[in-house]
């Protein structure tokens, strides 16, 4: 009896320190993991490309012999082309404002019966969204009420393009024969979001 | 009899004592510890902003990526132990893909020094943010301090316009203990 007891209280005594041991073996070593979040912006951004030509020059208008002697001649359409034009974000559109030809030399005084002094022409900016942007100016003989406006069609994702105006069609107010000088118009070409004129 | 029993255990001490004189023994108790090879991050998250990632032609301005900072603290209690950086590029929070001509991602490289006071203890960089794996890790010495990262090389898809709107990337430190 004695002689067992004493070999289990031996047992115990060796078992202690192995389990002391175990309790003081250094863990495997882990990774650790820190986070350096980089956040940043892009701003919504359009931009219209240099045009091919600053100036759209039609030359003479009026034509100068045969049955329209004195009225508009059939003059070819002009374009210019906005390359590099573009909008980082969709939901955006063209809006064009055509302002007709009028004569700067006349100080704009009303022109005589028969006569004009206005040409009206149609302005179409192309190649962004399906729909394009189109005005047809209607100036009176005088000149008075020269602008147009006309918008597009929402183009939905960004997009980058070389946007083509065309300016054709040129008429004067009902075929009037035309006062002489230099006449000038404008074509405001505007890139932005859609709903904002 | 409390105070009967206790005199009896006394006297029989004194009466043992004199067997002890004899020969004096010593029992030793070894005491040991071990600290284990750690690492670990005191400040382990951090932010870099910036405004705006597009120059005035809409392309990528890389330098308002490159020479960006943020500051880790942390610390390894042995040597040999490695630093290693891990980047994942800032690409666009709400557009899933880029139109024609345009990129939502911006690549760029990450380097993560750590410091033990003012000393450079070890440096770890991440080339590629493209991947999803982390650069070539870096020894590091027994060290208490900062860890810097540095955003560079800033770039896009060649000649590409950034899509519009907000971005966000990451850049992981992993400090790993020595064995």
């Amino acid at each position: 009896m004695n002689a067992k007891f004493i070999l289990a209280v031996s047992g115990a005594a060796l078992l202690a320190p192995a389990q002391s041991f175990a309790a003081t073996t250094t863990p495997p070593a882990t990774s650790v993991q820190a986070d350096v979040t980089v956040v940043g912006r892009v701003a919504s951004l359009c931009v219209l490309g240099t045009p091919s030509s600053p100036q759209i020059d039609v030359g003479q208008m009026a034509a100068t012999s045969g049955t329209r002697v004195g009225k508009i001649a059939t003059l070819p359409a002009q374009s210019v082309v906005l390359d590099g034009s573009f909008c980082n974000f969709g939901g955006t559109m063209l809006t064009v404002d055509a302002t007709a030809l009028t004569n700067l030399d006349d100080g704009g005084v009303a022109p005589p019966a028969n006569f004009a002094r206005a040409v009206n022409y149609t302005a179409t900016a192309s190649n962004w969204a399906g729909i394009n942007a189109a005005a047809t100016t209607a100036a009176l003989g005088d000149g008075s009420s020269a602008t147009k406006t006309g918008l597009g069609g929402t183009q939905g994702t960004p997009k980058l393009s070389a946007i083509n105006l065309e300016v054709s069609n040129f008429t004067v107010p009902t075929d009037s024969l035309m006062v002489s000088g230099r006449y000038q118009g404008a074509v405001r070409i505007t890139l932005g979001p859609a709903g904002v004129e | 009899m409390k105070k009967f029993a206790i005199a009896a255990a006394l006297g029989a001490l004194t009466v043992s004592m004199p067997a002890f004189a004899a020969g004096e023994v010593t029992g030793n108790v070894t005491v040991n510890g071990t600290v284990a090879s750690k690492c670990q991050f005191t400040t382990n998250s951090a932010t870099i902003t910036i405004p705006e990632l597009a120059g005035t032609d809409g392309k990528l301005l890389a330098s308002t990526v490159n020479g960006q900072t943020a500051t880790l603290v942390g610390w390894c209690n042995k040597s040999a132990s490695t630093i290693a950086v891990n980047a994942t590029s800032l690409s666009n929070t709400s557009v899933a893909t880029a139109a024609a001509g345009f990129a939502r991602v911006v690549d760029f490289a990450a380097t993560a020094k750590a410091y033990n006071g003012t000393a450079l203890v070890g440096t770890a960089s991440d080339a590629n943010s493209a991947d999803a794996t982390a650069g070539a890790a870096g020894n590091v010495t027994m060290f208490r301090g900062d860890i810097t990262v540095e955003l560079s090389a800033a770039a896009t898809a060649a000649d590409t316009l950034l899509t519009a709107g907000s971005y966000q990337g990451n850049v992981a430190v992993t400090l790993t203990p020595a064995a």
